[in-house]
């Protein structure tokens, strides 16, 4: 069964944007990235804030499934609700979607750098630091991405946000 | 064609505008307070959960109509319904999505004061108060949405 595995942050800027170049094998499994290889990420620290909520397909995985990183924003419970409902809406069996909740690893950092990046428009100053966070929490990030593809592998994918919404 | 109308959850708008499209309500007069707390209740409103999509009915030409209570932040709704319709398969053209909150401008703004009023007073009598100054504005938002929907070339409007 092919999935559509969704890694879920706040702006899709940093962390579900790794999260998903992991699960894609765009980054190195086996060391830490540079902080250039990080930045180099397609996506990485570009998504505006009127883009938030819209999910960026970035590829497909071997096993064929699509791969999204989505911003959730402020209230992530409230829109859990609108894609649950969404799904039951169009029909789309819900065993074929995951979503994956990436904020549970984040570092402080990254906030701190997002923030100062996404909201206050300080890239220079913002973009290194959500970097560093994403570095410093690399390996959590890394541990996500091999649960969940053990997850999608075993086709047990479902509403549930892993992570914990 | 389904067609979602959504406001903030402690406004009245989303549940009257949707009660007017299933031709609950009258075009041509203001119904009462009453009237307008019967129509709320019975759609359940007040209990309803932000974010989640519920289904109100279906008008005359077979589109059907959901009701949607959401919280201020309105583009990030608008990314995630019209994105997941496309991943899921779903037609964005089948689809629209109405922001009841917009009719009567001066009582745009008002809107959010109105709105946490209600929800720090538990008050009904402020929303309706509303919808009472916005109502042919509500008509004139759904009439113009069934227009859209003719022009489509999926209602028999005229």
């Amino acid at each position: 069964m092919v999935l559509k595995i969704i890694y879920c942050c706040y702006g899709s800027a940093h962390s579900s944007v790794i999260a998903a170049a992991l699960h894609l094998h765009k980054l190195p499994w086996d060391r830490l990235p540079t902080l250039a290889e990080l930045k180099r990420q397609e996506r990485f620290d570009r998504t505006e804030n009127w883009e938030i909520g819209t999910p960026f397909f970035l590829g497909c995985d071997g096993e064929g499934n699509e791969i999204y990183a989505l911003g959730l924003g402020p209230d992530k419970k409230m829109l859990y609700r609108t894609i649950a409902s969404l799904i039951k809406m169009w029909d789309f069996p819900a065993r074929e979607i995951l979503l994956v909740d990436t904020l549970t690893c984040i570092h402080w950092l990254t906030r701190v750098g997002g923030f100062l990046s996404r909201r206050l428009g300080l890239v220079a100053l913002g973009s290194p630091l959500a970097a560093l966070g994403i570095r410093l929490s690399y390996n959590r990030l890394l541990a996500l991405v091999q649960a969940t593809i053990a997850r999608a592998q075993t086709g047990a994918g479902a509403l549930d946000l892993i992570g914990g919404i | 064609m389904h067609v979602i109308y959504h406001c903030p959850q402690h406004s009245y708008s989303a549940a009257v505008a949707a009660a007017i499209h299933l031709e609950l309500l009258p075009p041509d007069r203001k119904p009462s307070p009453r009237t307008i707390l019967e129509i709320v209740d019975y759609f359940a409103w007040p209990g309803a959960e932000r974010g989640s999509i519920y289904p109100a009915g279906a008008d005359g030409e077979g589109n059907r109509v959901y009701l949607l209570p959401r919280s201020f932040s309105l583009t990030i709704l608008q990314n995630v319904v019209t994105g997941f319709t496309r991943i899921l398969g779903g037609d964005v053209g089948e689809l629209s999505l109405v922001d009841a909150s917009l009719p009567g401008r001066h009582w745009h703004r008002a809107n959010r004061l109105f709105s946490s009023l209600a929800w720090l007073t538990g008050s009904r009598f402020l929303p309706v108060l509303e919808i009472n100054n916005i109502y042919f504005a509500l008509v004139k938002l759904v009439e113009g949405q069934r227009r859209q929907q003719h022009f489509r070339g999926k209602g028999k409007w005229f």
